[in-house]
């Protein structure tokens, strides 16, 4: 077992799947949480119902997607399509400009994970591993905020950016977002930071690391699930955001994608077709969002003993 | 285990010194180097959520007009003092407070045992922790649209497999009561809330120290006792962090009571965000929606704050 | 094994502790240069615009999918454009769910765009707040006044306030008429539609059949833009004149027998499902062409979504039956708010005034925003036959109350209607209740 997160090998090394062997390899006979019988078969059978729950309404989402929209209006919409059609996909992306406000979400959206996974990080690190005047008190600033609701809260805010003339700007967009999220993920991330032994930072600092280099060596593999927990939940924030975006953005082409999906409700009537097809638009990145989280951090989580 | 550093051991390849400039270093480096971090998030968190806030709370104080220059009278406390005084806000007290004590332990049971089920290896457990996770991310007019198709009258799902059950055709108009409107709202709320606690309980299982599992076991300790005081106690902190943020985020529904019931029938399902909302942008009573947020403000963070308190007294560190 | 030396160890302490400090300068830098990027981008647009000609924003739900917002661009804005070289219209289009909260948070903030196209309801909000500026005594407005159809004129004037006058241009209007089932009044031996109130309850018997799940008359709500043309034709009121007082109107004898005869027909199981709400009811425009409703009542937006329906539904339009106060629908609409705190307000003013011309109104007609001007009622029939039942009914029209409180007096009022409905109060109670409501709604927000 290493005492430290294992080096990277070199290039030559790093066949397909070099990771799964390697945890393989470090951990041949994992003791799981439920002890040496496992219960597989039953866990299978159980996961697969509540996965089934989850996922049921949203295969009728599906459904209703390939839907013309007067169908839908019905009283009893089936399962199956009647009269299947991708017209409400081509109409979803073709009208109103779709395809930028996708990009532009997806811009905004990628940014704000990377701000706030940063600064959070730093935040959460100073929290879990100092002690300062005010320490506690400005944590909970943090965490109160997240208690206050946001009625009015667009008002004053959408002041502010005026004076700071970053109204109808996504890099402005992107700081307010990345401001909302920092409460959860510091929350977060100080939890998982201060599990970590203070040990193998002292012995990284003997060697002459400095505190970035800890952050960075150390502690963003060890806890690598939270950051990905972060990343995930920071980006699916930004990517729905429907109020803040639409009261700040003035000009059609930095919509972003709540925007525009908004647009298929009308004041009287509602394009349900187009209005599902671009809701498929929408999930679809969040959930990739996910399953890349989830390979590309997993890596870090092989260190030996220290689990 | 971990290979522990000997403080004073001397490093490789420095000079006999380096151990001592660390440490000195080291006591300046630990006033400055915290606020350093903190920096670039407590400057940002500042400028764009507490100083918003701050006014938020301030135009509670006024009777507030929204042009610039306008005339806003200070009106001290009677904006706090009609809160308590409206029929509109009992209401949607109670219900939200019944929303909280009811979707908030439910999300958090099955979120944890969807976890558990979904720790150790199983076939296909990348693919149906995904789909678990999925209701998460979908957006809620879409939710709300198809929720109200399965608990619709006639034809609905809802109502054809309880009428399977009951042996006779079911009518129930689900939305169009109190209380069976309620219950569609707690459970599409539990419905797509159980993905994120789930993740939370992922992460957190994924840190037990497997090795003490292993001699918890191996000491003779039953499945259940292992559970009780090696893997709950474990993942502590998660609870702690998962409870305040989802009584937090109950403590603010709104949005599934808007597109499900509009909070009817005759205002029985509001909810508190619903009555701040519809007071500051259908009645254009700023102030007074100002108000109810920070009511609700104050009483949620002193609940986070004691159950905080609470859960990390009792933390294992 | 021995570690390699990681780069910094090369460096003192001291060394390693100017490194952190230099990145994180770096990032906050970072953010500042987006945040220097943003300003700069927005300068330069403001020093631009400066010097050329006026350039008006205007903010509008018109709809891009169909041709309402290419129409008003290419068509009206163009005209406007050619006949005013120096002015140009910038048209952007939002989704309705925010479209007031974003023009608050500009006025707020001293940008407002200089005209919105706003739901008559929020124009009496908008005033009270100031954001709306006073078009009463513009020399331009006099002869808009007199050519304005009474009902949507009347939403554009704000009785309520410190200052009452006119605080927007009418720009569109409609109203509802009664859209009758020819396939199932046929097969009920009914020969046309109803011409009375009492005959339409009459008729409205006659054509339900619980077995097909069909109801003889559908309601779409306890709301008044839902119920008041069943109120006011039968010579109930819910407001004083000036929308100062609901005690003595909302529960007066004519409101009370009014609100009777549609409690006795809900009884009597002749209305639907969509009277008494619940997100899973079964709305007017869903029923009727599926032959649950034999009657409702509707706007000029329905006709084409019902041709777009295949089967198309069999039906007619018809005016609004009379009662003893006559034949009174409701007024629905947009007006054009001028903001006050805009920064071009003479070319914003000239522009609104174009938009009550005939050659504007007419052009939005075609595209379904019925015209408010009587000069242009004509040429809209012309080019759009199914309006003329409503251009009648616009003449004979009332205008729900024209005050800040209206949303607050509306709830109050539709919950005791639903209360009432449920058998938990007499209608005479429940009206009493909900004018009290009313006074507190009408009177507590004016300031």
């Amino acid at each position: 077992m290493s005492a430290v997160p294992a080096e990277r090998p070199p290039r030559h090394q790093r066949g397909i799947g070099w990771r799964r062997d390697r945890q393989q390899q470090e951990m041949p006979s994992e003791p799981g949480l439920f002890g040496v019988r496992s219960w597989t078969r039953t866990r299978f059978v159980i996961a697969c119902l509540f996965a089934l729950v989850a996922v049921f309404p949203l295969l009728y989402m599906v459904s209703l997607s390939f839907q013309p929209t007067n169908e839908i209006l019905q009283l009893h919409p089936t399962l199956i399509p009647s009269h299947p059609t991708t017209l409400n996909y081509v109409q979803a992306w073709t009208e109103n400009d779709f395809s930028r406000f996708f990009f532009n979400s997806m811009g905004v959206a990628l940014a704000t994970v990377v701000v706030t996974v940063v600064f959070a990080s730093l935040a959460a690190f100073a929290f879990a591993r100092y002690e300062f005047p005010f320490k506690e008190v400005i944590f909970y600033v943090f965490l109160a905020a997240l208690a206050v609701p946001s009625v009015d809260l667009i008002i004053p805010q959408y002041i502010l950016m005026a004076h700071l003339r970053l109204t109808n700007s996504l890099p402005g967009l992107v700081l307010l977002y990345s401001s909302e999220n920092l409460p959860f993920s510091i929350f977060l991330l100080r939890g998982f930071f201060e599990a970590i032994p203070k040990e193998l930072e002292e012995s990284f600092r003997l060697e002459g690391a400095g505190t970035l280099r800890v952050l960075t060596r150390l502690i963003a593999p060890l806890s690598a699930p939270a950051l990905a927990v972060v990343a995930v939940f920071t980006f699916n924030f930004a990517w729905e955001e429907f109020v803040i975006a639409l009261t700040m953005i003035n000009k059609a082409s930095r919509f972003t994608l709540p925007i525009g999906l908004n647009f298929f409700i009308g004041e009287h009537t509602t394009q349900w077709g187009p209005l599902f097809a671009g809701s498929m638009f929408a999930t679809v990145p969040s959930i990739l969002v996910y399953v890349i989280s989830q390979r590309w951090f997993r890596r870090g989580v092989s260190v030996g003993g220290i689990r | 285990m971990a290979e522990v550093s000997t403080i004073n051991r001397r490093p490789v390849g420095h000079p006999p010194g380096a151990a001592r400039r660390w440490h000195s270093s080291l006591r300046a480096d630990r006033f400055v180097t915290p606020y350093l971090l903190l920096l670039p998030a407590a400057a940002m968190f500042a400028v764009f959520i507490v100083y918003p806030i701050y006014r938020q709370f301030q135009i509670s104080f006024y009777d507030w007009h929204i042009f610039p220059g306008a005339q806003n009278p200070g009106v001290g406390f009677s904006n706090f003092s009609a809160i308590f005084h409206d029929p509109a806000i009992k209401t949607a007290a109670i219900n939200t407070l019944l929303f909280t004590v009811i979707t908030v332990p439910i999300q958090m049971a099955l979120g944890l045992g969807a976890a558990a089920l979904l720790t150790d290896r199983l076939p296909g457990r990348g693919l149906l922790r995904g789909l678990i996770f999925i209701p998460v991310v979908t957006s809620w007019v879409v939710v709300a649209y198809i929720f109200a198709y399965i608990f619709s009258p006639q034809g609905g799902l809802a109502n054809t497999v309880i009428g399977f059950f009951a042996g006779h055709t079911v009518r129930t108009d689900w939305l169009a009561g109190k209380w069976t409107g309620d219950a569609v709202i707690w459970i599409v709320s539990i419905w797509k809330g159980v993905g994120w606690s789930f993740i939370m309980y992922l992460a957190a299982l994924d840190g037990v120290p497997r090795t003490l599992l292993e001699a918890s076991r191996v000491d003779g300790a039953r499945e259940r006792s292992v559970w009780r005081f090696v893997v709950l106690p474990a993942i502590r902190p998660t609870t702690a962090f998962v409870t305040v943020l989802l009584l937090i985020g109950a403590s603010q529904v709104w949005i599934q009571v808007f597109l499900l019931t509009q909070g009817g029938p005759y205002g029985s399902t509001q909810v508190l965000l619903g009555v701040a909302y519809t007071q500051a942008f259908t009645n254009f009573q700023f102030s007074y929606a100002a108000a109810i947020a920070s009511v609700m403000a104050v009483v949620v963070l002193a609940f986070s704050i004691v159950n905080l308190r609470l859960m990390r007294r009792g933390a294992v560190r | 094994m021995q570690r390699p030396k990681l780069w910094t160890q090369r460096r003192g302490p001291v060394g390693r502790r100017l490194t952190t400090l230099t990145l994180l300068g770096a990032a906050c830098c970072a953010s500042g240069v987006i945040a220097a990027a943003a300003t700069s981008t927005a300068s330069a647009a403001t020093a631009r615009a400066a010097t050329a000609p006026v350039t008006l924003q205007f903010w509008s739900t018109y709809n891009k999918a169909d041709k309402e917002d290419s129409t008003f661009v290419n068509v009206v804005i163009k005209r406007f454009e050619k006949l005013h070289p120096d002015i140009k219209v910038v048209s952007s289009t939002y989704p309705y769910a925010d479209l007031l909260g974003k023009f608050l948070a500009a006025s707020a903030a001293g940008d407002p765009p200089d005209l919105l196209r706003s739901d008559i309801q929020w124009v009496s909000q908008l005033a009270s707040q100031g954001v709306a500026q006073n078009v009463g005594s513009l020399p331009g407005f006099a002869a808009i006044k007199a050519n304005t159809l009474p009902g949507p004129l009347a939403t554009t004037y704000v009785a309520t306030g410190e200052s009452p006058g006119y605080y927007a241009f009418p720009d569109d209007t409609n109203t509802q008429a009664l859209f009758w089932n020819k396939t199932l009044f046929a097969a009920a031996g009914i020969s046309g539609p109803p011409k009375t109130l009492s005959q339409m309850y009459a008729d409205a018997a006659k054509l339900t059949v619980p077995s097909k799940q069909q109801f003889g008359l559908g309601v779409d709500g306890t709301d008044i833009w839902n119920v008041a043309p069943y109120i006011w034709s039968a010579g109930g009121e819910f407001t004083s004149p000036k929308y100062k007082t609901a005690t003595g109107y909302m529960n007066s004898s004519g409101t009370v027998s009014a609100v009777t005869s549609l409690v006795n027909l809900l009884k009597a199981g002749d209305i639907g499902s969509d009277f008494q709400g619940g997100a899973s009811a079964v709305s007017g425009e869903e029923g009727f062409p599926k032959g649950e409703y034999a009657m409702y009542i509707d706007g000029p937006w329905a006709v084409p979504t019902y041709s777009a329906d295949n089967p198309k539904p069999d039906y007619g339009i018809a005016p609004f039956p009379s009662g003893s106060a006559g034949s009174i629908s409701t007024v629905g609409g947009e007006d054009i708010v001028v903001a006050a705190g805009g920064h071009h307000k003479t070319a914003a003013d000239e522009f609104a005034e174009y938009l009550d011309s005939n050659y504007a109104q007419d052009a939005m007609a075609s595209q379904g925003d019925m015209a408010t001007e009587v000069s242009a009622a004509s040429g809209e029939v012309k080019a759009t036959p199914y309006y003329k039942v409503f251009v009648n009914q616009l003449k004979t029209a009332k205008v729900r109350a024209v005050s800040a409180g209206y949303s607050a007096m509306d709830s109050a009022w539709s919950n005791e209607l639903g209360a009432i409905l449920a058998g938990k109060v007499s209608v005479q109670g429940g009206l009493n209740i909900a004018a009290v409501q009313g006074n507190g709604a009408l009177r507590g927000i004016t300031p």
